[in-house]
């Protein structure tokens, strides 16, 4: 299955080819840390995580064409 | 006193008369300073039952404890007034320099009442205070103002003026400061025009006197290292790309106000993000006085249609003007902010009244005769004009100057009006952010993001990830953010470093690191139970206040817009606010009566009866 990821702010130097956004094929039932695995971003770098605009828990499947945002911490105006 | 000057500075605009009283250190105490020491003396001396623009409206300027010590952003001060836009109490804060150098000047707050006959603005230098005329300046903006208050004063001296938009009473006219740091909500800048006060110019060699120089310095250290820690391998969001960085999470999480509130996602967003901002106008960053974050940003326009150089926009500046009025043309948007700046003009307001115009032209309730042009959604050269009309009170603008509310009700549609307590709400979709709901229903000043930030827990996950969408136990946490918004709001810090760095996550958000700059700065020697009941009692005092100004639980309310009509678009598609079942446990929480007034045993334990 293909899910589509954006990624913002400084995430974006984790992204392949400086594309901030990418596809990536992923097996059907794949879960968060799957996604992971294949986005080298460390799990200490505080970074919010959006599945089609609702923050996942972390047992989370991902499902096909899902829309994946990730960015760093943000505060207000 | 300790953290204080120890004086408060008391001008009679109709007499002319400028005279020093001395603080009481009690009341600081209890009261904390800024926002708190100015309900206290709102409540003391003000009329919540008058008119706002009458001279018996006090103006209150207070600084904070921590304003000009050197503590990480202790750079501000609180404008304290009933508000003429919403009748109830405003709590306008602004950094920038003038906040410190007033405090320099040797006075912690200023009251001015009454009404002077001419145009006069007040020199304040080391202590010394006089009124001096300003017919020469009337009339000019803020920029020339400024300019030349400090040429015919002193080079150094820091300035807060109104523009021609505080002078003609527009009822969001803000107090500029610094050229471009605004006290820019509820009308703070029209009841100095209705008092002919055009500025106020400070300038002084004073330090603040510190209690334990020792601990100060040790503790600031502690909290300095941490923080450059935290940011030294990835700069803060709001360093990088200021405020303006937030359009990508709120278009993301869908609670970007967009076509005056009817949708929260925008089609153009990535036109008007922060990384659209820093690439295209931003020159570079400023900072207030002792912030390490320097969230400012000073822009310069080329584009010969918005030409110009200023500071700014924020994002609610941008949501406010650009998606809320379906413009994706950011110079246009940094253009009417300049406009607001220079004029001094709210811009949420400003921006979301303009939108309130577009849909009332859309659905043909405001005709073209009656505006004297057309207005569709999307018209970036309208959003401009109009701001300037505005500001100065000029055919269709003087309308505008009355806010959304009254626009909208006086076209016969008042549910179009994006606010609560007639004020603007900033740029936060209570459909998809359900506490942010209940956060603009009960906040003192009416819609404000400022007096309580449940975008923090929703959205930026502080002190932990809660649900934007649920509804349930929203309201002890709501809570604990407006307690802590006081406090901050009180001590002259700012949000956007206190919340993270000087805030318990783990004891949700406790004050702790403010308690320590606090005691080490003033002596107060508070517990944190005592200070966190200090947050609480401001809290209630402002309430009181509203509730002697008329208000009841009816005025803690939402357009239906929000609370019934289902969001159409983005992640929070299908859902309303759940507002009154959130009231409901809210109340509770703060041990109010159903109809939202602070009961006995609340006021009693505060000492507030
Ligand atoms: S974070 Fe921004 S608004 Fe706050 S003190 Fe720093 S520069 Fe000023």
């Amino acid at each position: 299955m293909k899910i589509h990821i954006k990624l913002y702010g400084d995430l974006k130097r984790f992204a392949p080819d400086r594309e901030n956004e990418f596809d990536l094929v992923l097996p059907a039932g794949a879960v968060l840390s799957d996604l992971y695995a294949r986005i080298d971003i460390p799990a200490d770098l505080p970074h919010t995580i959006l599945i089609n605009g609702r923050r996942p828990d972390e047992a989370a499947t991902v499902k096909d064409r899902d829309v994946i945002v990730m960015f760093p911490q943000l505060c207000g105006g | 006193m300790y953290g204080w000057m120890g004086n408060i500075l008391r001008v009679n605009l109709t007499t002319g008369q400028c005279t020093r009283e001395t603080l009481d250190p009690g009341v600081a105490r209890d009261y904390v300073g800024g926002r708190g020491l100015g309900i206290y003396l709102l409540t003391k001396e003000g009329n919540p039952e008058g008119d706002a623009l009458a001279p018996d409206n006090p103006l209150i300027m207070a600084t904070g404890p921590l304003t000009g010590t050197g503590a990480p952003t202790g750079a501000r001060y609180m404008v304290m007034t009933k508000s003429p836009l919403t009748g109830a109490v405003t709590c306008s804060n602004s950094g920038g320099k003038f906040p410190t150098e007033m405090k320099r000047a040797g006075v912690d707050a200023i009251i001015f009442s009454g009404r002077s006959e001419k145009p006069v603005y007040l020199w304040l230098e080391n202590g010394d205070a006089t009124l001096r005329p300003a017919d020469h300046v009337w009339g000019k903006n803020t920029h020339e103002t400024t300019d030349t208050l400090l040429e015919e004063t002193a080079s150094g001296a820091k300035v807060a003026c109104i523009g021609p938009a505080g002078e003609k009473q527009v009822l969001f006219a803000a107090i500029m400061n610094d050229k471009h740091r605004a006290a820019g909500r509820s009308g703070v800048g029209a009841v100095m025009g209705s008092k002919n006060l055009k500025a106020v110019v400070v300038k002084g060699k004073g330090r603040v006197p510190l209690a334990d120089q020792e601990r100060f310095k040790t503790f600031n250290k502690q909290i300095l290292d941490i923080f450059k820690e935290g940011v030294k391998e990835t700069p803060l969001g709001l360093t990088v790309n200021g405020t303006a960085g937030v359009v990508m999470a709120t278009q993301n999480f869908g609670v970007l106000p967009t076509k005056n509130w009817q949708q929260g996602t925008f089609e153009g967003w990535e036109k008007i993000h922060g990384e659209a901002l820093t690439k295209k106008f931003l020159k570079k960053n400023s900072a207030c006085y002792g912030c390490p974050i320097g969230c400012g940003r000073l822009t310069k326009v080329d584009d010969e249609r918005f030409r110009g150089e200023g500071e700014g926009p924020e994002y609610e500046t941008i949501y406010a003007m650009g998606s809320n009025c379906m413009i994706d043309d950011l110079a246009a948007i940094v253009k009417a902010n300049y406009l607001c700046n220079e004029l001094g003009l709210d811009t949420i307001t400003m921006g979301a009244t303009i939108a309130c115009a577009m849909e009332l032209a859309d659905m043909g309730a405001l005709t073209k005769e009656q505006m004297g042009r057309s207005l569709s959604w999307g018209d970036a050269d309208a959003l401009v004009e109009l701001t300037r009309m505005t500001g100065m009170r000029e055919g269709f603008g003087d309308l505008l100057a009355l806010g959304s509310y009254r626009l909208a009700d006086r076209f016969g549609h008042p549910e179009l009006a994006p606010v609560s307590k007639k004020q603007e709400f900033p740029g936060y979709e209570p459909r998809g952010s359900q506490a942010m709901g209940l956060a603009y229903a009960t906040s003192p000043i009416g819609g404000s993001h400022m007096r309580g930030d449940p975008a923090y827990f929703e959205l930026f996950s502080v002190p932990e990830s809660m649900d934007p969408h649920e509804w349930k136990g929203k309201a002890k946490v709501t809570k604990a953010f407006q307690d802590l918004s006081a406090l901050i709001d009180s001590a002259g810090l700012c949000i956007f470093f206190a919340v993270r760095n000087l805030a318990a996550k783990d004891l949700g958000v406790a004050p702790t690191g403010i308690l320590e700059y606090l005691n080490a700065a003033t002596g107060a020697d508070y517990t944190l139970e005592e200070l966190m009941a200090a947050g609480e009692r401001i809290i209630n005092a402002e309430r009181l206040f509203l509730a002697r100004a008329g208000f009841t639980r009816k005025d803690d309310s939402l357009p239906d817009r929000l609370t019934k009509t289902p969001a159409p678009t983005g992640p929070a598609k299908g859902m309303v606010c759940h507002l009154d079942e959130m009231l409901e446990e809210y109340y509770q929480v703060q041990g109010w009566t159903e109809d939202g007034f602070p009961g006995s045993e609340v006021l009693t334990r505060l000492g507030l009866e």
